[in-house]
């Protein structure tokens, strides 16, 4: 017997209030718990007979993966019953709406708004990828926001968790997805790349700010597999005045292969707060869609390619780290600015897909506005970005791999580490300079970033000088890093 | 611990798709474990008779929930095939419903040694050492 759902009803412990949400695969409820204050929601899968077999093994798969998200970027899981009770369901944080979805209504939006909704969808698509899982139906309707700001994504029906199961791939042949936002190796059946979610973020990206769709809203296979070959009309062809950079980050999102594609959601959410720094290549200017002949390559490389297995979500992020380096150039290009320079390189050397964001503080008085222009007129801040890619330069690295950031702050390693933390930064490279009564007794900036870092950091020493109390010199070939 | 559900006198291998469908057809348990296959494998029935093959990954609970059917190959102490040599062991906690494979790194080198003490055939120390 199934249980009739009506408001007032029990399951589980929960207690079913209205009815929010009627879709083809899953019903949602708000719930209560006696005694309970949080706002709950309860999915209730379609389970009659004769039902889509998608809905029942979709609901599994969310059943298997929700309880192991965390953080702000998911919607907290509370409970669920299984498809062995009598009614299945899972209950979850309430978040009111509206979703993204509303937001394509006011399509085209203005650059900056585009890349601030981007850069917090790309940081929760971020988050979601470190816990090992891969949306795969990433659209706006599944896009929510918390009062304070994160992008919170949800249903994760289609999703794939690297280190379990995939029930879906066993049980469909047929590509999974939203017409609109589908990548193209879903198209062709593969469902374990983290940046087919990278290619929806790029759909969603060019919808809102120029309020078409980048491959319109195919219905058939057939439609959904002209992707394969078929470059979307450039952004800027519909809106004139859109900028350069940000077509560069839609269609840096859009292509075909994935290893062409920006590598890593923090990537993304990095160029996006920081337009200066993207590399504008051909995709920036692009005007027109690409001619006969490269789609007629195109087409042919698509037919009978077949998937390949690509690297899990975990080792695909590790294999495209953000690394940070901090450098300070206040007294010149000195050995310890070369010491680190040289640890960079080994570092970039031994990751190819890394990018690297150097990074210098520039002192400002906590309270007043100290003037930024120095003696002879010029901007400090500009300078300060001169000197750093001056710095660089020596690396050999292509531009697209390396920004520059001049920060402006009283306290360089709460700038430091604000910055890691801002920017999903996997790697923290920084040196510390020898010791002296005076750093002995404010402590030294290394060390307050190595305690308060969310990543990995490697303190670079020159060889043979003394380090602080307690620390151990090291030279700049063998750096210590703290996990 | 080396048979099937379909003719467990037999004594057959699950060697391959054909073999673990027919066990899984074979039973209505839904928790199968076979060991002697030593390469460990999850395999699920689905309500619609689809079969999925998954690689475990030492460490992580997997959800195995009781409407569907699974079959765990659950590896191998010591003669492991899978390029690991560490000895291979899973844990099935029936309350929470999870299945957790578990890999334990041992002292392989003087295993291997004894077996060529013993004179026993090399390959069988050489597999303690490589995992192969």
């Amino acid at each position: 017997m199934r249980t009739i759902l009506e408001p007032g009803v029990e399951l589980g412990g929960f207690v079913l209030r209205e009815r929010m949400h009627a879709g083809s695969m899953a019903s949602l409820w708000r719930v209560e718990r006696p005694g309970d204050p949080t706002p709950m929601a309860m999915k209730l899968p379609r389970v009659r007979d004769g039902d889509d077999p998608a809905a029942i093994v979709g609901f599994e798969v969310e059943q298997m993966i929700m309880p192991r998200l965390g953080g702000p970027h998911v919607p907290r899981f509370v409970a669920a019953a299984g498809f062995d009770a009598e009614q299945p369901f899972i209950v979850m944080e309430r978040l009111d709406g509206p979703t993204l979805r509303a937001r394509l209504d006011d399509a085209p939006l203005p650059a900056h708004e585009v890349a601030e909704i981007g850069a917090r969808v790309a940081d929760a698509l971020h988050d979601l990828h470190r816990q090992h899982v891969s949306h795969l139906d990433l659209k706006p309707s599944q896009v929510l926001w918390r009062p304070s700001g994160e992008a919170v994504l949800i249903d994760f029906g289609l999703s794939r968790h690297d280190r379990l199961p995939d029930l879906l791939d066993e049980e469909f042949r047929l590509p999974m997805g939203t017409g609109p936002y589908i990548s193209p190796e879903q198209v062709r059946g593969v469902r374990d790349d983290p940046r087919s979610d990278l290619f929806a973020l790029g759909v969603m990206l060019y919808h809102l700010s120029t309020g078409e769709r980048p491959f319109g809203f195919p219905q058939t296979l057939r439609g959904l597999r002209k992707r394969l070959w078929r470059d979307p009309v450039p952004p800027r062809a519909h809106v004139p005045d859109l900028p350069p950079w940000l077509q560069e980050v839609i269609l840096g999102c859009l292509e075909v292969d994935p290893a062409r594609r920006w590598q890593t959601a923090a990537q993304v959410a990095l160029l996006l707060r920081h337009p200066g720094q993207v590399p504008l290549g051909a995709r920036a200017d692009k005007r027109r869609r690409d001619g006969a002949r490269t789609r007629w390559a195109r087409w042919f490389r698509s037919i009978g390619h077949e998937a390949q297995a690509s690297a899990p979500v975990a080792r695909h992020l590790a294999t495209a780290p953000i690394v940070m380096v901090a450098v300070d150039l206040s007294n010149g290009v000195d050995a310890l600015a070369e010491a680190l320079r040289e640890t960079t390189r080994r570092v970039m050397r031994a990751e190819p897909a890394a990018r690297l964001a150097c990074v210098s503080v520039m002192k400002v008085a906590r309270i007043a506005a100290e003037s930024t222009v120095d003696a002879s007129g010029r901007s400090l801040h500009v300078k300060g970005l001169a000197d750093l890619s001056n710095w660089s330069r020596a690396l050999g690295l292509p531009a697209e791999r390396v920004t520059h950031h001049v920060l402006e702050a009283p306290d360089a390693a709460d700038a430091i580490v604000g910055y890691a933390t801002t920017n999903q930064v996997d790697h923290v490279l920084m040196g510390a300079r020898a010791s002296s009564a005076l750093r002995r007794y404010l402590g030294s900036v290394s060390s307050q970033v190595v305690a308060a870092a969310p990543c990995t950091v490697t303190v670079v020493r020159v060889a043979g000088h003394a380090g602080a109390d307690g620390e151990v010199a090291t030279t700049a070939g063998q750096p210590e890093t703290t996990p | 611990m080396h048979a099937n559900a379909y003719a467990p006198a037999r004594w057959d291998y699950l060697a391959g798709r054909v073999e673990v469908g027919r066990s899984l057809a074979a039973t209505r348990a839904s928790m199968t474990f076979c060991g002697h296959v030593h390469e460990p494998r999850l395999w699920t029935l689905s309500a619609t008779g689809k079969l999925g093959e998954f690689r475990p990954v030492p460490g992580t609970p997997i959800p195995v929930p009781g409407h569907r059917q699974w079959l765990a190959v659950v590896g191998s102490a010591g003669q492991p095939r899978d390029g690991d040599p560490a000895a291979c062991w899973a844990l099935f906690d029936s309350a929470a419903r999870t299945l957790t494979w578990r890999r334990v790194p041992y002292d392989h080198g003087s295993a291997a040694r004894r077996i060529r003490e013993a004179g026993l055939p090399e390959r069988f120390a050489a597999r303690l050492e490589t995992g192969d």
